[in-house]
Protein backbone atom coordinates (compact mmCIF):
# COMPACT_ATOMS: atom_id res chain seq x y z
CA UNK A 1 0.00 0.00 0.00
CA UNK A 2 1.51 3.34 -0.91
CA UNK A 3 -1.41 5.44 0.37
CA UNK A 4 -0.27 7.64 3.27
CA UNK A 5 -2.08 7.17 6.61
CA UNK A 6 -3.58 10.70 6.30
CA UNK A 7 -5.04 10.06 2.84
CA UNK A 8 -6.27 6.63 3.95
CA UNK A 9 -7.99 8.19 7.00
CA UNK A 10 -9.73 10.77 4.82
CA UNK A 11 -10.91 8.14 2.31
CA UNK A 12 -12.22 5.93 5.14
CA UNK A 13 -13.94 8.93 6.75
CA UNK A 14 -15.62 9.68 3.43
CA UNK A 15 -16.86 6.07 3.28
CA UNK A 16 -18.24 6.30 6.82
CA UNK A 17 -20.07 9.55 6.05
CA UNK A 18 -21.54 8.01 2.87
CA UNK A 19 -22.92 5.15 4.94
CA UNK A 20 -24.25 7.68 7.47
CA UNK A 21 -25.90 9.77 4.75
CA UNK A 22 -27.78 6.90 3.12
CA UNK A 23 -28.01 4.19 5.79
CA UNK A 24 -29.26 3.86 9.34
CA UNK A 25 -27.46 5.12 12.41
CA UNK A 26 -26.33 1.60 13.52
CA UNK A 27 -24.81 0.97 10.09
CA UNK A 28 -22.89 4.23 10.31
CA UNK A 29 -21.61 3.40 13.81
CA UNK A 30 -20.52 -0.07 12.67
CA UNK A 31 -18.77 1.51 9.66
CA UNK A 32 -17.01 3.97 11.98
CA UNK A 33 -15.66 1.15 14.17
CA UNK A 34 -14.70 -0.99 11.15
CA UNK A 35 -12.91 1.97 9.55
CA UNK A 36 -10.99 2.64 12.78
CA UNK A 37 -9.90 -0.99 12.98
CA UNK A 38 -9.05 -1.04 9.26
CA UNK A 39 -7.00 2.16 9.56
CA UNK A 40 -5.02 0.59 12.38
CA UNK A 41 -4.59 -2.80 10.66
CA UNK A 42 -3.55 -1.62 7.18
CA UNK A 43 -2.13 1.87 7.50
CA UNK A 44 -0.54 2.36 10.93
CA UNK A 45 2.82 0.66 11.62
CA UNK A 46 3.40 -2.14 12.41
CA UNK A 47 1.23 -3.05 9.39
CA UNK A 48 -0.99 -6.16 9.42
CA UNK A 49 -1.50 -6.10 13.19
CA UNK A 50 -3.91 -4.45 15.58
CA UNK A 51 -1.07 -3.03 17.68
CA UNK A 52 0.30 0.49 17.35
CA UNK A 53 4.02 1.28 17.60
CA UNK A 54 3.96 5.06 17.96
CA UNK A 55 1.79 6.08 20.97
CA UNK A 56 0.81 9.28 19.10
CA UNK A 57 -1.07 7.09 16.60
CA UNK A 58 -3.44 6.04 19.40
CA UNK A 59 -4.48 9.71 19.50
CA UNK A 60 -4.94 9.66 15.71
CA UNK A 61 -7.11 6.53 15.93
CA UNK A 62 -9.17 7.95 18.80
CA UNK A 63 -9.79 11.28 17.02
CA UNK A 64 -10.68 9.40 13.84
CA UNK A 65 -13.26 7.33 15.70
CA UNK A 66 -14.77 10.39 17.40
CA UNK A 67 -15.04 12.32 14.11
CA UNK A 68 -16.63 9.33 12.36
CA UNK A 69 -19.17 8.84 15.18
CA UNK A 70 -20.09 12.56 15.38
CA UNK A 71 -20.46 12.68 11.59
CA UNK A 72 -22.77 9.64 11.66
CA UNK A 73 -24.91 11.15 14.37
CA UNK A 74 -25.26 14.53 12.65
CA UNK A 75 -26.26 12.76 9.49
CA UNK A 76 -28.80 10.57 11.32
CA UNK A 77 -30.31 13.66 12.97
CA UNK A 78 -30.60 15.41 9.59
CA UNK A 79 -32.29 12.33 8.15
CA UNK A 80 -34.74 12.19 11.06
CA UNK A 81 -35.62 15.86 10.54
CA UNK A 82 -36.17 15.30 6.84
CA UNK A 83 -38.42 12.29 7.56
CA UNK A 84 -40.35 14.34 10.13
CA UNK A 85 -40.81 17.20 7.64
CA UNK A 86 -42.01 14.75 4.98
CA UNK A 87 -44.45 13.23 7.47
CA UNK A 88 -45.68 16.75 8.38
CA UNK A 89 -46.14 17.65 4.71
CA UNK A 90 -47.99 14.39 4.06
CA UNK A 91 -50.21 14.88 7.12
CA UNK A 92 -50.84 18.45 6.04
CA UNK A 93 -51.95 17.34 2.56
CA UNK A 94 -54.12 14.53 3.95
CA UNK A 95 -55.77 16.83 6.49
CA UNK A 96 -56.41 19.53 3.87
CA UNK A 97 -58.11 17.00 1.63
CA UNK A 98 -60.11 15.53 4.53
CA UNK A 99 -61.14 19.02 5.60
CA UNK A 100 -62.32 19.74 2.05
CA UNK A 101 -64.30 16.48 2.04
CA UNK A 102 -66.07 17.48 5.26
CA UNK A 103 -66.68 21.07 4.22
CA UNK A 104 -68.37 20.16 0.94
CA UNK A 105 -71.35 18.31 2.47
CA UNK A 106 -71.54 20.89 5.30
CA UNK A 107 -71.85 23.66 2.72
CA UNK A 108 -74.45 21.78 0.68
CA UNK A 109 -76.50 20.95 3.80
CA UNK A 110 -76.34 24.54 5.05
CA UNK A 111 -77.55 26.01 1.76
CA UNK A 112 -80.20 23.28 1.32
CA UNK A 113 -81.59 23.74 4.85
CA UNK A 114 -81.53 27.50 4.24
CA UNK A 115 -83.64 26.93 1.12
CA UNK A 116 -86.11 24.80 3.12
CA UNK A 117 -86.40 27.44 5.86
CA UNK A 118 -87.03 30.13 3.24
CA UNK A 119 -89.84 28.23 1.59
CA UNK A 120 -91.35 26.84 4.83
CA UNK A 121 -94.92 27.91 5.38
CA UNK A 122 -95.47 27.36 9.09
CA UNK A 123 -93.67 28.97 12.03
CA UNK A 124 -92.95 25.53 13.45
CA UNK A 125 -91.09 24.42 10.33
CA UNK A 126 -89.06 27.61 10.24
CA UNK A 127 -88.19 27.04 13.89
CA UNK A 128 -87.07 23.48 13.19
CA UNK A 129 -84.99 24.76 10.29
CA UNK A 130 -83.43 27.29 12.66
CA UNK A 131 -82.51 24.48 15.07
CA UNK A 132 -80.86 22.55 12.23
CA UNK A 133 -78.85 25.60 11.12
CA UNK A 134 -77.76 26.35 14.69
CA UNK A 135 -76.58 22.78 15.22
CA UNK A 136 -74.85 22.84 11.86
CA UNK A 137 -72.86 25.85 13.08
CA UNK A 138 -71.87 23.89 16.17
CA UNK A 139 -70.87 20.91 14.07
CA UNK A 140 -68.76 23.14 11.83
CA UNK A 141 -66.95 24.62 14.84
CA UNK A 142 -66.39 21.14 16.24
CA UNK A 143 -64.83 20.04 12.94
CA UNK A 144 -62.67 23.16 12.88
CA UNK A 145 -61.43 22.27 16.37
CA UNK A 146 -60.78 18.64 15.46
CA UNK A 147 -58.81 19.63 12.35
CA UNK A 148 -56.81 22.20 14.30
CA UNK A 149 -55.95 19.59 16.93
CA UNK A 150 -55.00 17.05 14.28
CA UNK A 151 -52.74 19.55 12.51
CA UNK A 152 -51.05 20.44 15.80
CA UNK A 153 -50.62 16.74 16.70
CA UNK A 154 -49.17 15.88 13.30
CA UNK A 155 -46.92 18.97 13.39
CA UNK A 156 -48.56 19.91 10.10
CA UNK A 157 -48.72 23.63 10.87
CA UNK A 158 -46.93 25.76 8.34
CA UNK A 159 -45.87 29.26 9.28
CA UNK A 160 -45.76 32.25 6.96
CA UNK A 161 -44.24 35.27 8.64
CA UNK A 162 -45.20 38.84 7.86
CA UNK A 163 -44.90 42.25 9.53
CA UNK A 164 -47.98 43.14 11.58
CA UNK A 165 -48.80 45.24 14.64
CA UNK A 166 -50.23 43.92 17.93
CA UNK A 167 -53.39 45.94 17.09
CA UNK A 168 -53.84 43.96 13.84
CA UNK A 169 -53.57 40.68 15.73
CA UNK A 170 -56.24 41.68 18.25
CA UNK A 171 -58.46 43.08 15.48
CA UNK A 172 -58.29 39.76 13.58
CA UNK A 173 -58.88 37.71 16.74
CA UNK A 174 -62.03 39.72 17.55
CA UNK A 175 -63.22 39.11 13.97
CA UNK A 176 -62.50 35.36 14.27
CA UNK A 177 -64.32 35.11 17.61
CA UNK A 178 -67.26 36.91 15.97
CA UNK A 179 -70.66 36.66 17.59
CA UNK A 180 -69.44 34.75 20.63
CA UNK A 181 -68.30 38.13 22.05
CA UNK A 182 -71.58 39.94 21.35
CA UNK A 183 -72.82 39.85 24.93
CA UNK A 184 -69.66 41.22 26.56
CA UNK A 185 -67.95 44.60 26.76
CA UNK A 186 -64.52 44.63 25.15
CA UNK A 187 -61.76 46.88 26.46
CA UNK A 188 -58.80 46.77 24.08
CA UNK A 189 -55.38 48.34 24.50
CA UNK A 190 -53.20 47.26 21.62
CA UNK A 191 -50.05 48.92 20.35
CA UNK A 192 -49.95 50.02 16.71
CA UNK A 193 -46.59 51.81 16.81
CA UNK A 194 -44.48 48.63 16.61
CA UNK A 195 -44.50 45.88 14.00
CA UNK A 196 -43.48 42.30 14.69
CA UNK A 197 -42.45 39.53 12.32
CA UNK A 198 -44.47 36.32 12.80
CA UNK A 199 -47.34 34.28 11.37
CA UNK A 200 -50.27 36.41 12.53
CA UNK A 201 -52.91 33.81 11.67
CA UNK A 202 -51.64 31.39 14.30
CA UNK A 203 -51.43 33.90 17.13
CA UNK A 204 -54.79 35.51 16.21
CA UNK A 205 -56.49 32.11 16.13
CA UNK A 206 -54.96 31.29 19.52
CA UNK A 207 -56.12 34.65 20.91
CA UNK A 208 -59.61 34.05 19.49
CA UNK A 209 -59.74 30.80 21.49
CA UNK A 210 -58.80 32.69 24.66
CA UNK A 211 -61.47 35.34 23.94
CA UNK A 212 -64.16 32.72 23.36
CA UNK A 213 -63.06 30.99 26.54
CA UNK A 214 -63.30 34.26 28.50
CA UNK A 215 -66.76 34.98 27.07
CA UNK A 216 -67.97 31.49 27.88
CA UNK A 217 -66.95 31.52 31.56
CA UNK A 218 -67.89 35.07 32.56
CA UNK A 219 -71.35 36.57 32.88
CA UNK A 220 -72.90 38.51 29.98
CA UNK A 221 -72.22 42.27 29.92
CA UNK A 222 -69.10 41.88 32.08
CA UNK A 223 -65.89 43.25 30.62
CA UNK A 224 -63.19 41.30 28.78
CA UNK A 225 -59.96 43.30 28.73
CA UNK A 226 -57.29 42.64 26.11
CA UNK A 227 -53.82 44.15 26.22
CA UNK A 228 -51.23 43.57 23.54
CA UNK A 229 -47.75 45.07 23.36
CA UNK A 230 -44.19 44.28 22.38
CA UNK A 231 -41.98 43.71 25.41
CA UNK A 232 -38.30 43.06 24.78
CA UNK A 233 -37.98 40.36 22.15
CA UNK A 234 -41.54 39.08 22.32
CA UNK A 235 -45.15 40.09 21.88
CA UNK A 236 -47.24 39.69 25.01
CA UNK A 237 -51.01 39.55 24.99
CA UNK A 238 -53.23 39.22 28.06
CA UNK A 239 -56.95 38.51 28.31
CA UNK A 240 -58.72 39.37 31.58
CA UNK A 241 -62.18 38.11 32.38
CA UNK A 242 -64.55 38.73 35.28
CA UNK A 243 -65.43 35.04 35.64
CA UNK A 244 -65.01 32.84 38.72
CA UNK A 245 -61.24 32.46 38.29
CA UNK A 246 -59.29 29.19 38.28
CA UNK A 247 -59.00 26.60 41.03
CA UNK A 248 -55.47 25.29 41.74
CA UNK A 249 -56.54 21.85 40.54
CA UNK A 250 -57.71 23.23 37.19
CA UNK A 251 -54.63 25.36 36.74
CA UNK A 252 -52.28 22.42 36.18
CA UNK A 253 -54.38 20.70 33.51
CA UNK A 254 -56.04 23.71 31.88
CA UNK A 255 -54.27 23.39 28.54
CA UNK A 256 -54.58 19.62 28.18
CA UNK A 257 -56.84 18.42 25.39
CA UNK A 258 -60.41 17.57 26.45
CA UNK A 259 -59.88 18.83 30.00
CA UNK A 260 -62.82 20.87 31.30
CA UNK A 261 -62.45 22.83 34.52
CA UNK A 262 -64.71 22.92 37.56
CA UNK A 263 -66.39 26.11 36.32
CA UNK A 264 -67.43 24.32 33.11
CA UNK A 265 -70.50 22.67 34.66
CA UNK A 266 -73.24 22.65 32.06
CA UNK A 267 -71.57 25.25 29.82
CA UNK A 268 -71.19 23.67 26.36
CA UNK A 269 -67.66 23.34 25.01
CA UNK A 270 -65.35 20.85 23.36
CA UNK A 271 -62.46 21.08 25.83
CA UNK A 272 -60.20 21.68 22.86
CA UNK A 273 -60.03 25.49 22.71
CA UNK A 274 -57.20 26.09 25.18
CA UNK A 275 -55.22 23.06 23.94
CA UNK A 276 -55.48 24.47 20.41
CA UNK A 277 -54.36 27.89 21.65
CA UNK A 278 -51.31 26.28 23.25
CA UNK A 279 -50.49 24.23 20.15
CA UNK A 280 -50.80 27.18 17.75
CA UNK A 281 -48.59 29.34 19.95
CA UNK A 282 -46.05 26.55 20.49
CA UNK A 283 -45.72 26.18 16.70
CA UNK A 284 -43.99 29.58 16.87
CA UNK A 285 -41.95 28.77 19.98
CA UNK A 286 -44.33 30.81 22.11
CA UNK A 287 -46.13 29.91 25.34
CA UNK A 288 -49.50 30.38 26.99
CA UNK A 289 -50.30 30.36 30.68
CA UNK A 290 -53.01 31.45 33.09
CA UNK A 291 -53.22 33.07 36.50
CA UNK A 292 -55.85 34.44 38.86
CA UNK A 293 -56.18 38.20 39.08
CA UNK A 294 -55.90 39.75 42.51
CA UNK A 295 -59.28 41.45 42.04
CA UNK A 296 -60.99 38.20 40.95
CA UNK A 297 -61.35 36.58 37.54
CA UNK A 298 -58.74 34.90 35.41
CA UNK A 299 -55.95 36.31 33.25
CA UNK A 300 -54.62 34.35 30.30
CA UNK A 301 -51.31 35.18 28.67
CA UNK A 302 -49.78 34.56 25.25
CA UNK A 303 -46.11 35.35 24.65
CA UNK A 304 -44.41 34.72 21.31
CA UNK A 305 -40.79 35.63 20.54
CA UNK A 306 -40.51 37.77 17.43
CA UNK A 307 -38.29 40.30 15.75
CA UNK A 308 -39.75 43.82 16.02
CA UNK A 309 -39.36 47.24 14.42
CA UNK A 310 -41.05 50.57 15.02
CA UNK A 311 -43.69 51.73 12.59
CA UNK A 312 -42.81 54.89 10.73
CA UNK A 313 -45.91 56.58 9.38
CA UNK A 314 -45.61 59.80 7.49
CA UNK B 1 -84.61 40.52 -18.12
CA UNK B 2 -83.21 38.63 -15.16
CA UNK B 3 -79.50 38.58 -14.36
CA UNK B 4 -77.50 35.48 -15.26
CA UNK B 5 -75.27 33.77 -12.70
CA UNK B 6 -72.79 31.06 -13.68
CA UNK B 7 -71.87 28.68 -10.84
CA UNK B 8 -68.62 26.73 -11.35
CA UNK B 9 -68.17 23.82 -8.93
CA UNK B 10 -67.37 20.14 -9.46
CA UNK B 11 -69.49 18.99 -6.49
CA UNK B 12 -72.99 18.00 -7.64
CA UNK B 13 -74.41 18.48 -4.12
CA UNK B 14 -73.20 22.09 -3.95
CA UNK B 15 -74.75 22.81 -7.36
CA UNK B 16 -77.99 21.05 -6.34
CA UNK B 17 -78.31 23.35 -3.31
CA UNK B 18 -77.11 26.61 -4.87
CA UNK B 19 -79.12 26.50 -8.09
CA UNK B 20 -82.57 26.65 -6.39
CA UNK B 21 -81.29 29.29 -3.93
CA UNK B 22 -80.29 31.71 -6.68
CA UNK B 23 -83.35 30.85 -8.83
CA UNK B 24 -85.66 31.62 -5.91
CA UNK B 25 -84.15 35.12 -5.83
CA UNK B 26 -84.94 35.72 -9.48
CA UNK B 27 -81.57 34.98 -11.08
CA UNK B 28 -81.16 32.87 -14.17
CA UNK B 29 -78.66 30.15 -13.21
CA UNK B 30 -76.10 28.29 -15.36
CA UNK B 31 -73.66 25.69 -14.09
CA UNK B 32 -70.26 24.33 -15.08
CA UNK B 33 -68.28 21.52 -13.43
CA UNK B 34 -64.80 22.31 -14.77
CA UNK B 35 -62.61 25.24 -15.71
CA UNK B 36 -62.92 24.39 -19.40
CA UNK B 37 -66.72 24.26 -19.23
CA UNK B 38 -66.70 27.57 -17.34
CA UNK B 39 -64.71 29.31 -20.09
CA UNK B 40 -67.06 27.86 -22.75
CA UNK B 41 -70.13 29.04 -20.83
CA UNK B 42 -68.56 32.47 -20.41
CA UNK B 43 -68.16 32.78 -24.16
CA UNK B 44 -71.57 31.44 -25.20
CA UNK B 45 -73.94 32.46 -22.44
CA UNK B 46 -72.46 35.82 -21.34
CA UNK B 47 -73.25 35.54 -17.61
CA UNK B 48 -73.50 38.73 -15.49
CA UNK B 49 -71.70 37.09 -12.56
CA UNK B 50 -69.49 34.03 -11.99
CA UNK B 51 -69.37 32.11 -8.69
CA UNK B 52 -66.18 30.04 -8.90
CA UNK B 53 -64.92 27.26 -6.62
CA UNK B 54 -61.12 27.57 -6.32
CA UNK B 55 -60.61 23.78 -6.00
CA UNK B 56 -61.57 22.54 -9.46
CA UNK B 57 -60.08 19.27 -10.72
CA UNK B 58 -58.83 20.31 -14.15
CA UNK B 59 -57.28 23.75 -13.70
CA UNK B 60 -55.75 25.82 -10.92
CA UNK B 61 -58.45 28.17 -9.59
CA UNK B 62 -56.27 31.28 -9.69
CA UNK B 63 -55.38 30.48 -13.31
CA UNK B 64 -59.08 30.32 -14.23
CA UNK B 65 -59.66 33.73 -12.63
CA UNK B 66 -56.82 35.06 -14.79
CA UNK B 67 -58.19 33.42 -17.94
CA UNK B 68 -61.67 34.83 -17.32
CA UNK B 69 -60.25 38.31 -16.63
CA UNK B 70 -58.23 38.18 -19.84
CA UNK B 71 -61.26 38.67 -22.03
CA UNK B 72 -64.05 39.78 -19.75
CA UNK B 73 -64.99 42.16 -16.95
CA UNK B 74 -67.69 39.86 -15.53
CA UNK B 75 -67.57 40.00 -11.73
CA UNK B 76 -66.20 36.87 -10.04
CA UNK B 77 -66.89 35.61 -6.52
CA UNK B 78 -64.58 32.78 -5.48
CA UNK B 79 -65.50 30.03 -3.02
CA UNK B 80 -62.57 29.18 -0.79
CA UNK B 81 -61.69 27.30 2.41
CA UNK B 82 -60.94 28.55 5.89
CA UNK B 83 -57.31 29.46 6.49
CA UNK B 84 -56.47 29.88 2.81
CA UNK B 85 -55.81 33.63 3.02
CA UNK B 86 -52.93 33.46 0.55
CA UNK B 87 -55.26 31.87 -2.05
CA UNK B 88 -57.88 34.52 -1.41
CA UNK B 89 -55.41 37.36 -1.86
CA UNK B 90 -54.00 35.69 -4.99
CA UNK B 91 -57.51 35.31 -6.45
CA UNK B 92 -58.38 38.93 -5.65
CA UNK B 93 -55.09 40.16 -7.12
CA UNK B 94 -55.76 38.07 -10.24
CA UNK B 95 -59.03 39.94 -10.72
CA UNK B 96 -61.68 38.27 -8.56
CA UNK B 97 -64.11 40.69 -6.93
CA UNK B 98 -64.88 38.92 -3.69
CA UNK B 99 -64.75 35.60 -1.87
CA UNK B 100 -66.96 33.50 0.38
CA UNK B 101 -65.53 30.94 2.78
CA UNK B 102 -67.02 27.44 2.85
CA UNK B 103 -69.24 26.54 4.59
CA UNK B 104 -71.20 29.77 4.03
CA UNK B 105 -74.78 30.68 4.89
CA UNK B 106 -77.36 31.61 2.27
CA UNK B 107 -77.68 35.25 3.40
CA UNK B 108 -73.92 35.74 3.29
CA UNK B 109 -73.72 34.39 -0.26
CA UNK B 110 -76.70 36.43 -1.46
CA UNK B 111 -75.25 39.63 0.04
CA UNK B 112 -71.96 39.04 -1.81
CA UNK B 113 -73.83 38.31 -5.04
CA UNK B 114 -75.81 41.57 -4.76
CA UNK B 115 -72.66 43.58 -3.95
CA UNK B 116 -70.74 42.08 -6.89
CA UNK B 117 -73.59 42.70 -9.34
CA UNK B 118 -73.85 46.29 -8.13
CA UNK B 119 -70.33 46.83 -9.45
CA UNK B 120 -71.57 46.36 -13.01
CA UNK B 121 -74.10 49.16 -12.68
CA UNK B 122 -72.88 52.49 -14.04
CA UNK B 123 -70.96 54.29 -11.27
CA UNK B 124 -72.81 57.02 -9.44
CA UNK B 125 -71.85 60.66 -9.87
CA UNK B 126 -68.63 61.56 -8.06
CA UNK B 127 -70.53 64.24 -6.12
CA UNK B 128 -73.63 64.05 -4.02
CA UNK B 129 -74.63 62.31 -0.83
CA UNK B 130 -73.89 58.69 0.18
CA UNK B 131 -75.74 57.26 3.11
CA UNK B 132 -75.32 54.01 4.95
CA UNK B 133 -76.99 52.92 8.21
CA UNK B 134 -77.11 56.33 9.95
CA UNK B 135 -73.89 57.54 8.35
CA UNK B 136 -74.38 60.35 5.81
CA UNK B 137 -71.45 61.40 3.63
CA UNK B 138 -71.82 64.68 1.74
CA UNK B 139 -69.08 64.60 -0.87
CA UNK B 140 -69.69 68.15 -2.17
CA UNK B 141 -69.21 69.77 1.20
CA UNK B 142 -66.86 67.06 2.51
CA UNK B 143 -69.00 66.62 5.61
CA UNK B 144 -69.93 63.44 7.47
CA UNK B 145 -72.72 63.01 10.00
CA UNK B 146 -73.77 60.01 12.08
CA UNK B 147 -77.38 60.13 13.29
CA UNK B 148 -77.40 63.85 12.55
CA UNK B 149 -74.24 64.67 14.50
CA UNK B 150 -71.26 65.97 12.57
CA UNK B 151 -68.02 63.95 12.64
CA UNK B 152 -64.79 65.81 11.88
CA UNK B 153 -62.46 63.88 9.61
CA UNK B 154 -59.03 64.70 8.22
CA UNK B 155 -58.85 64.90 4.39
CA UNK B 156 -57.23 61.41 4.18
CA UNK B 157 -59.81 59.89 6.52
CA UNK B 158 -62.56 61.44 4.40
CA UNK B 159 -61.05 60.08 1.15
CA UNK B 160 -60.78 56.61 2.68
CA UNK B 161 -64.38 56.68 3.93
CA UNK B 162 -65.68 57.75 0.51
CA UNK B 163 -63.61 55.03 -1.20
CA UNK B 164 -65.21 52.42 1.08
CA UNK B 165 -68.74 53.82 0.94
CA UNK B 166 -68.71 53.75 -2.87
CA UNK B 167 -68.02 49.99 -2.71
CA UNK B 168 -70.36 48.69 0.00
CA UNK B 169 -70.34 44.97 0.80
CA UNK B 170 -67.19 44.20 -1.21
CA UNK B 171 -63.87 43.06 0.13
CA UNK B 172 -61.07 45.50 -0.74
CA UNK B 173 -57.49 44.26 -0.45
CA UNK B 174 -54.87 46.24 1.43
CA UNK B 175 -52.99 46.77 -1.83
CA UNK B 176 -56.04 48.05 -3.70
CA UNK B 177 -56.86 50.56 -0.95
CA UNK B 178 -53.26 51.74 -0.58
CA UNK B 179 -53.02 52.30 -4.31
CA UNK B 180 -56.28 54.27 -4.44
CA UNK B 181 -55.58 56.52 -1.43
CA UNK B 182 -51.79 56.98 -1.50
CA UNK B 183 -50.85 56.01 -5.05
CA UNK B 184 -48.95 53.07 -6.58
CA UNK B 185 -45.72 53.81 -4.69
CA UNK B 186 -47.44 53.02 -1.35
CA UNK B 187 -48.75 49.50 -2.02
CA UNK B 188 -46.09 47.88 0.16
CA UNK B 189 -46.68 50.07 3.19
CA UNK B 190 -49.71 48.53 4.88
CA UNK B 191 -48.91 50.35 8.14
CA UNK B 192 -50.22 53.60 6.61
CA UNK B 193 -53.55 51.96 6.00
CA UNK B 194 -53.78 50.29 9.40
CA UNK B 195 -53.14 53.54 11.24
CA UNK B 196 -55.67 55.44 9.11
CA UNK B 197 -58.32 52.73 9.52
CA UNK B 198 -57.73 52.84 13.28
CA UNK B 199 -58.28 56.59 13.49
CA UNK B 200 -61.28 56.49 11.14
CA UNK B 201 -62.86 53.75 13.24
CA UNK B 202 -62.41 55.76 16.42
CA UNK B 203 -64.43 58.54 14.82
CA UNK B 204 -67.20 56.76 12.93
CA UNK B 205 -67.78 53.63 15.01
CA UNK B 206 -69.76 53.69 18.25
CA UNK B 207 -67.48 50.96 19.66
CA UNK B 208 -64.21 50.90 17.76
CA UNK B 209 -63.32 47.52 19.35
CA UNK B 210 -66.34 46.09 17.57
CA UNK B 211 -66.70 47.94 14.28
CA UNK B 212 -70.06 47.97 12.51
CA UNK B 213 -69.12 49.90 9.37
CA UNK B 214 -65.48 49.22 8.65
CA UNK B 215 -65.06 45.46 8.99
CA UNK B 216 -61.75 43.57 8.93
CA UNK B 217 -61.18 40.67 6.61
CA UNK B 218 -58.17 39.34 8.50
CA UNK B 219 -54.91 39.32 6.47
CA UNK B 220 -56.83 40.10 3.25
CA UNK B 221 -58.31 43.58 3.54
CA UNK B 222 -61.41 45.44 4.68
CA UNK B 223 -65.08 45.46 3.83
CA UNK B 224 -67.50 48.34 4.29
CA UNK B 225 -70.73 46.89 5.72
CA UNK B 226 -73.65 47.25 3.38
CA UNK B 227 -76.07 48.81 5.81
CA UNK B 228 -73.94 49.29 8.90
CA UNK B 229 -74.12 45.77 10.35
CA UNK B 230 -76.02 45.16 13.54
Amino acid sequence: MNLSPTSAALVLLLAVLCVAAFGRLWMAMAAAVAATVGLNFFFLPPFGTLTVADPENWVVLFVFLVVAVIGSQLSAAAQARAREAARGALASTLLASLSHDVRTPLTAIRVAVGNLVDSASGAERREQGGVALGELDRLTRLFDHIFDMARIDARAITTERQWVTPADIVDAAVTYAGRSLDRHDLAIQAASDTSIHLDPRLISSALAQLLENAARYSSPSSTIAVRAAVAGREIRISVDDAGPGLSPADMARLFQPFFRGQAAGAIPGTGMGLAIARGLVAAQSGRVWAENRSGGGARFWIAVPAESRSVAVT
Amino acid sequence: MSLRVLIVDDEPSILAAMVPLLRSRGYEVLTAASGRAALDALEHDKPDLIVLDLGLPDTDGIEIVRLIRDGSATPIIVLSARGKEADKVAALDAGADDYVTKPFGTEELLARVRAALRRTEPPGAPEGVLSCGGLVIDRDRRRVTRDGEEIRLTPKEFDLLVFFAQRPGRVLTHRAILKAIWGPHAVDQPEHLRVLVGSLRRKIERDSARPRYLLSEPWVGYRFAEHGQD
